[in-house]
């Protein structure tokens, strides 16, 4: 293989890789149970949590 | 085969296992309190394109002829191997205190000691080449 060959084809592995990293192929997927996540119990934890509290707010006015 | 061609492989494979370790042993995937993702998913993010740019440099000492291309090329798989075991310490990225992060961290540890040394010694043995027949 000559090096100009190997240049391309090395572009587009790391062209690959990066779409890979990018997809997140490259490790497990991130956690979607907030029950699992790390928070203590005076942060506020997912920002959902919080829409919910704003929706019992509105619906209790 | 010569000495250069087993230690260059062995470098290419060590490379590649250091691509896919994260996926044979995972690291912690939860997220903080303020549900952003913790320190090793961004610790093993920078070491998967730290090691793909060593599979990369590893597959070209196949390509590379002359002896001063292929000392640079092992010289940096060397310092390759180096970060990829200072990206997951502390003062550097860090990884969580007591996750399954620590499990992949020290196989990923292990392998980048033996991807630096590997580097090290291709680049050694292409420097003694390289004098033998300069003298």
């Amino acid at each position: 293989m000559t090096l100009n060959r190997f240049l391309v084809l090395a572009f587009l592995i790391f062209s690959l890789g990066i779409v890979i990293l990018y997809s997140g192929l490259n490790r497990a997927p991130l956690r979607q149970m907030e029950q699992m996540d790390h928070k203590t119990p005076h942060t506020p934890g997912h920002s959902s949590l919080l829409i919910n509290d704003a929706v019992n707010i509105l619906q209790r006015s | 085969m010569n000495y250069y061609k087993i230690l260059s492989w062995v470098a290419l494979i060590i490379s590649i296992t250091l691509l896919i370790l994260p996926r044979i042993i995972p690291i912690c995937n939860g997220h903080t309190g303020s549900g952003a993702p913790m320190l090793c998913h961004y610790a093993y993010q920078a070491e998967f394109i730290i090691t793909l740019l060593a599979v990369i440099l590893s597959a070209s000492l196949f390509v590379l002829r002359t002896a001063e291309a292929r000392l640079l090329a092992s010289f940096v798989v060397f310092l390759l191997g180096i970060i990829v075991i200072i990206v997951p310490q502390p003062w550097a990225i860090g990884i969580c205190e007591n996750g399954a992060c620590l499990k992949t961290t020290f196989f990923e540890t292990i392998g980048g000691s033996i991807l630096a040394i590997t580097g090290l010694l291709i680049a050694l043995l292409t420097h003694k080449t390289q004098s033998g027949e300069v003298t």
